[in-house]
């Protein structure tokens, strides 16, 4: 096979906290990325799933090298960013970009829309010039806006416009591999659905790799070749889309996909919700974090860690009994 | 069909706005029957939320309000603040979109519970607290009596919108408003919360306002939709005739943007531009400029809601319905 654009090994992300007990110096870890491996192909799309504080966006940080990791490598064309001196990690990072969550705030209110947009190559060593500035004004185009609007600032435009800035920022250096955190979250339905079509015409001219981390399992369905589903800082199960989809094999996996809203009402039916919340990553559950909600829990999940095993090519799962949950959840005695 | 618990007529709202005014919501028309669950499906910026604030009052003193909400057969508009006071909390109640900014952090839940239960019934703390138990374990918390000491930062968002539906139910309104309730949750917690709304109506026969972006929140426990679209209603249909055949283009856009767990996944259709300011609307009707059907007839006037029936309404003069069927 060959070498995949980016490979995450073991990648380990601790926050000691501030102990609530003012006499106890012991630092209580949050375990918030806890042993994450997975690799992205050229022009292929993953998409990293999860709820809230499962350690998704944490896991795209520590890619970039914007947070350090506690352990664990990164491997971009074979090298690893996390050993790497600063003056390479500064040319490497021309090819790993990043579109934020929030445009209102990833965007700086002082500066105009076309040095926003060249920073990353001014970051890069690059000198305004008439050349630049033509060149910003063809990404303003490319991303859908006009090239008038290279002087105006970030508040005069909209939720959906800002997005698009900062999609042409990211683009601006020719990046290999784009980090997409939450990029289409924010934005109302029929936005989101332009950035979304934007981001896929994108990738097919310019042949980028996409880490499209996301919550929203119907949005991940039309943009990610394969999906990695996370909780609570570990990868539980891998697969291509049409299998994650399809024949989901963790329980978690199964609870989440049945609890994104139906696409039609005639769908509507009732269905084995997921109990309980996720647990504190300050203090998760002993064995599989996911035992204490699961239906198939039995005393095994409660002492051992399940690893991430192959069922198929391509399909890896966490979970002791993946040869049982074939066929969609279990039902649930009530 | 029975009396309709809330009934709005050519409700208009205004905020002044430099020399003029801007209508944040124009000529609304919608009722809600005891029971039935109504989902004001919209954009940001269509009015959705001003009609919520209007209907419970809560509106800030510079809106300029005409038309009326007829809530149990009493028009609601202009009624004095006392009044209101009575209604509120009492007879509907209200849930928002941001479970964090809508509890006081400085108070224990139980504290907020009680404050709500004793505000309309004259009760003794204790009964309160019992009171306030039943509904915390009524909206599904474990452990209800030891969490009722709990300040809101020890809650998470989930279980903070459960304990602002158990403040919202504490007098048994005949009407809830919820607000986006569930968009700043996880979708399992989403789940979760859209069946405890569900249950609420089918339990104490709760009528539900629920207002959205989401049109898979709609599918997943709305009957009937109105759909708004800069301040006015361009379509209200049954939540079937909604998905199944929209009249509005609109709607079709909406529904067409929306990415869906269906069996395909294909490209997404969207609607081209943006929301008309809306201190500089078009001529005519609002979506033209947006409008893939646009026919010049379209920026003359603005289409009234057409009857289509079965309850359907769209506000195109060029809605399907309205070319086989020759409704009035």
């Amino acid at each position: 096979m060959t070498q995949p654009l980016l490979a995450v090994e073991g990648l380990v992300k601790h926050f000691a906290l501030k102990s609530e007990n003012w006499f106890d110096r012991s630092r209580p870890l949050v375990r918030a990325v806890d042993n994450v491996s997975f690799s992205v192909g050229h022009r292929e799309t993953l998409a990293l799933v999860g709820e809230s504080g499962c350690g998704k966006s944490t896991t795209g940080r520590l890619i970039l090298q914007l947070i350090d990791p506690t352990a664990g490598a990164v491997r971009f064309e074979g090298a690893d960013l996390v050993t790497m001196a600063p003056q390479a990690l500064r040319r490497a990072r021309k090819d790993l970009q990043i579109i934020f969550q929030d445009p209102h705030a990833s965007l700086n209110p002082r500066m105009s829309v076309e040095d926003i947009i060249l920073e990353p190559l001014y970051a890069q060593g690059e000198r305004p010039s008439a050349a630049m500035r033509t060149y910003a004004g063809d990404l303003l185009e490319k991303v859908g806006l006009s090239r008038r609007h290279a002087q105006r600032f970030a508040h005069e435009f909209s939720g959906g416009q800002r997005q698009r800035i900062g999609i042409a920022r990211a683009i601006a250096p020719k990046p290999k591999f784009v980090i997409c955190d939450e990029a289409v979250s924010a934005l109302d339905v029929s936005v989101q659905a332009q950035i979304i079509n934007l981001l896929q015409d994108l990738q097919e001219e310019l042949g980028m790799s996409y880490l499209f981390i996301g919550h929203d399992l119907a949005v991940v369905r039309h943009i990610a070749d394969r999906v990695a589903v996370m909780y609570l800082g570990r990868i539980v199960e891998t697969a291509p889309k049409t299998t994650i989809y399809a024949a989901p094999r963790h329980p978690y996996t199964q609870a989440l996909l049945a609890s994104a809203p139906v696409p039609h009402p005639r769908l509507r039916k009732t269905r084995n919700r997921l109990r309980g919340e996720m647990p504190s990553p300050l203090n998760p559950p002993s064995g599989c974090h996911f035992h204490p909600r699961c239906p198939l829990a039995q005393d095994v999940c409660k002492t051992d860690d399940p690893v991430l095993r192959t069922l198929e090519s391509g399909h890896e799962v966490a979970c002791h009994f993946a040869e049982l949950t074939a066929g969609g959840p279990a039902p649930r005695p009530s | 069909m029975s009396a309709p618990l809330l009934d709005i007529r050519n409700l208009s709202i205004g905020f002044p706005a430099g020399k003029g005014e801007v209508l944040a919501v124009n000529d609304v028309n919608f009722s809600v029957a005891p029971r039935e669950l109504v989902g004001i499906v919209g954009e940001s910026g269509s009015g959705k939320s001003v009609t919520a604030l209007a209907i419970i009052g809560l509106l800030p003193p510079n809106a300029r309000v005409s038309g009326e909400i007829a809530f149990a057969g009493r028009n609601l508009v202009g009624l004095p603040q006392r009044q209101l006071r009575g209604l509120r909390g009492k007879e509907m109640g209200m849930i928002f979109q941001e479970p964090m900014t809508s509890l006081n952090p400085v108070f224990t839940v139980g504290d907020q519970i009680v404050e709500a239960v004793r505000a309309h019934e004259h009760m003794s703390l204790k009964a309160a607290r019992d009171r306030a138990t039943e509904l915390l374990d009524k909206v599904g918390i474990p452990s209800p009596r030891r969490r009722l000491d709990d300040y809101p930062h020890q809650m998470s968002g989930g279980m903070r919108q459960r304990v602002m539906i158990a403040i919202a139910l504490s007098s048994s309104p005949k009407l809830l408003i919820a607000d986006e309730p569930t968009t700043a949750l996880d979708v399992t917690i989403q789940a979760q919360l859209l069946d405890l709304l569900n249950g609420l109506r089918e339990d104490f026969g709760t009528a539900i306002v629920l207002i959205t972006h989401n049109m898979g929140v709609m599918a997943e426990i709305a009957d009937r939709v109105v759909v708004m679209y800069c301040s006015r209603v361009v379509e209200e249909a049954g939540i079937f005739d909604l998905f199944d055949r929209p009249q509005h283009p609109y709607t079709e856009g909406l529904l067409g943007s929306t990415p869906d767990m269906g069996e395909t996944a294909h490209r997404l259709t969207t609607i081209r531009g943006g929301m008309p300011n809306p201190a500089d609307l078009p001529p005519g009707c609002l979506f033209a400029p947006r409008c893939d059907k646009a026919i010049a007839q379209c920026t003359t006037a603005q289409p009234p809601l057409f009857e289509l029936g079965d309850g359907q309404k769209a506000a195109c003069i060029l809605a399907p319905k309205l070319q086989t069927e020759g409704a009035t």
